[in-house]
This record gives C-alpha cells, sequence and structure tokens, in this order.
C-alpha cells in the first residue's frame, strides 16, 4: 500500500506535466490524436498504480514517449497541411445553403438524429435557416446562419459602441488579484477610491469584477 | 517551438537509457550465466572449493547488479532470480549436487527467459 501512495504521487505529477507541456490545445476539444493519447495515459497510469511487480520505469517510459510523439505530431501538422490532413483529417460541410448534404452525413456516420441535436445546441430548429454546417475535426458541428436570420447587430443599426473588454475578477473570497487589475488596465489607486466609495474592505467581498471601461460588479460576503 | 525540441530531447534521453538499459541487461545475463555454467561444471567435477568459491560470487555479482536492473525488468522474475542465487551456497556446502545442477539450470533458464523477453526482436515487438 505504502508503495501505491508513492507510485500515485509520482505518476500524478508526471500526469499533469505531461498535459502542462502538451500545451492548452489538449485542455479543450480534443483532436483524435489528443484522444488517443489522453486514453492511452490514464490506462497507462492506473495499470502502472495498481501492479506493483511492473517497475515504475514501464509506466514512465510510455507515457514520456506518447506526449513527445504528440508534441512532434502536432508540430509536424501546423507546418504541414498534409500531415494535418493525415491525423486530424479535413472539416467537412454538410448543410449548404439549407440544403442537407446526404452523402458527407453518410460519409461522416452522422445520423439526422445527431445532426438536428447538435443545430439545436445552438437555437437552431429548421435546417432552412442554415447557410453553412460545418463538422470540425474534433465532431464539432459548427453554423453559420443565413443572413436574413441572424440577429441584429449594432453594426447594421449604424450605432456607436463603446469598446469595453470582458469583466476581469479583481477580489475573489476577500483576496485582492493583483493581475486582474493589469488585465482590466485599472490602477490599485482606482481599486482604493472605489472601496471607499462603495464603504467596502477587501476582505468583506466575496468577488469583485470589472471590465476597462471602469464599469464594476461587486458581490459581498455573507 | 520550445516544446517541440524538449519532446526531440525527451524522446533521445529515453531511447538512449533504453538502448544502454539492454546492452546492459546483456552484459549482465551473459556474465552470470557464464558463473553458473561454470558453476555447474564445478559441481559435474565434484570441486567442492571451486563450486563454493563460484556459488558466492554469482551471489555478490547478482546483488550488485540486480539494484539497476530491478528499474527496468519484471519484479517476479528478478525476485525468483535472487530467491534462487541465494540458495545456492546452502546448496554446495551442504553437498546437494543434483538441487545444485537443478537450481543452477533454471537461474540459466529465467535469465534466458528476461533476455528473450526485453531483446528488440520484431517478434517480441508484435
Amino acid at each position: 500500500m505504502f508503495l501505491v501512495f508513492f507510485r500515485v504521487i509520482i505518476l500524478y505529477g508526471l500526469t499533469i506535466f505531461c498535459l502542462r507541456f502538451m500545451g492548452k490545445r489538449q485542455l479543450g476539444e480534443l483532436q483524435p490524436t489528443e484522444f488517443v493519447i489522453t486514453i492511452m495515459i490514464s490506462n497507462i497510469a492506473t495499470m502502472t498504480i495498481e501492479n506493483t511487480s511492473v517497475p515504475l520505469a514501464s509506466g514512465l517510459v510510455p507515457i514520456l514517449v506518447l506526449i513527445c510523439l504528440e508534441v512532434i505530431i502536432s508540430v509536424a501538422a501546423i507546418k504541414n497541411r498534409k500531415v494535418r490532413k493525415l491525423v486530424s483529417g479535413n472539416p467537412l460541410i454538410v448543410i449548404r445553403n439549407g440544403v442537407l448534404d446526404q452523402n458527407t452525413l453518410q460519409e461522416l456516420r452522422f445520423s439526422i438524429d445527431d445532426l438536428m441535436e447538435a443545430l439545436r445546441g445552438q437555437n437552431i430548429f429548421d435546417i432552412r435557416d442554415v447557410e453553412f454546417a460545418v463538422v470540425e475535426t474534433n465532431g464539432i458541428v459548427n453554423i453559420f446562419k443565413k443572413a436574413e436570420k441572424q440577429g441584429v447587430t449594432p453594426e447594421m443599426l449604424q450605432l456607436q459602441t463603446m469598446p469595453c473588454g470582458p469583466q476581469v475578477v479583481l477580489v475573489s473570497d476577500g483576496e485582492l488579484i493583483e493581475d486582474g487589475l493589469d488585465t482590466s488596465g485599472m490602477t490599485r489607486d482606482w481599486f482604493d477610491r472605489t472601496l471607499a466609495k462603495e464603504q467596502r474592505s477587501v476582505r468583506d467581498i466575496f468577488i469583485m469584477t470589472c471590465n476597462n471601461a471602469g464599469d464594476y460588479h461587486i458581490i459581498p460576503k455573507q | 517551438m520550445k516544446r517541440f525540441i524538449a519532446a526531440i530531447v525527451i524522446l533521445s534521453v529515453l531511447l538512449t537509457a533504453t538502448i544502454i538499459g539492454i546492452v546492459y541487461l546483456k552484459h549482465v545475463v551473459d556474465d552470470i550465466s557464464g558463473i553458473v555454467v561454470k558453476l555447474m561444471e564445478a559441481a559435474a567435477d565434484n570441486d567442492y572449493d571451486k563450486a563454493r568459491n563460484l556459488a558466492e560470487i554469482v551471489s555478490i555479482e547478482w546483488k550488485q547488479r540486480e539494484k539497476i536492473l530491478i528499474f527496468a525488468t519484471q519484479n517476479k522474475e528478478m525476485d525468483e532470480l535472487t530467491f534462487t542465487i541465494s540458495g545456492l551456497e546452502s546448496l554446495v556446502s551442504e553437498d546437494y549436487w543434483p538441487d545444485l545442477r537443478s537450481q543452477c539450470e533454471k537461474i540459466l533458464t529465467i535469465l534466458e527467459h528476461i533476455w528473450e523477453s526485453e531483446r528488440p526482436s520484431f517478434h517480441n515487438i508484435l
């Protein structure tokens, strides 16, 4: 049991390192190669933890080799379109100008139910509303609505808009996050003045967010 | 690009380590097998002193090499080998020659099996 304890710690550390080494790509939607690597690593790590008669190196070496191969292949795929096509495939258009491409759908082995579910997930209930629907290499269906079905934007109405960035967390559970101030472009002086105006201290705030236009929102601790 | 270079370096280090491991394993198998064969010959000649000396040597040699081999070889086989080798000296001192011969053959078989299972061959890869 003692051995298992330390093996878990070592393999946990290695797996975290591997995920970080693969980069942020791995943490989002998985490409086919990334999916394979993830399953294989989890299996190898589990077997090595469980079976103490197998040397730890028998688990560490294959995990590291898999990660290195994944990194090398992903770089090769970025540099070379043929490699990219080989390992990830091509995105395919399944709806074009409101018309379903049944051959592509069969080629993908996508049922009409799968497609309709993906459309409904994007708040589309009629295939005729879709200009293009593309099945990406990771299996996600991305949709471009017909022009007449798209929402009205300020640009269409020729309205003036003020640029404002996303809300950034400045205080989390009573703790000031300095990086948040940098990201939102606000100063410490502004922050202190805002808290003084609101008559609050940092410790009393559960969450405080702000964008680069100075629009903030405070949720006090209960 | 840093990750790409790091991946190439890690792969190269691992490949080198595995090649060194295989070469080391081959040396260990050859050396220990050689001593065990000599031990069997001494036992066949009823040369007690030589047999006792060789049993001691094989035990010492194995203890030293086992510490490194344990990192890369199945622990069960290593344990069995350690257990068998540790019994050789007592078999020699008790004059159990037939048992000694069979234990030596067992050691040779296990060593051969370890080498055959680790050897980088097409058969093993498949």
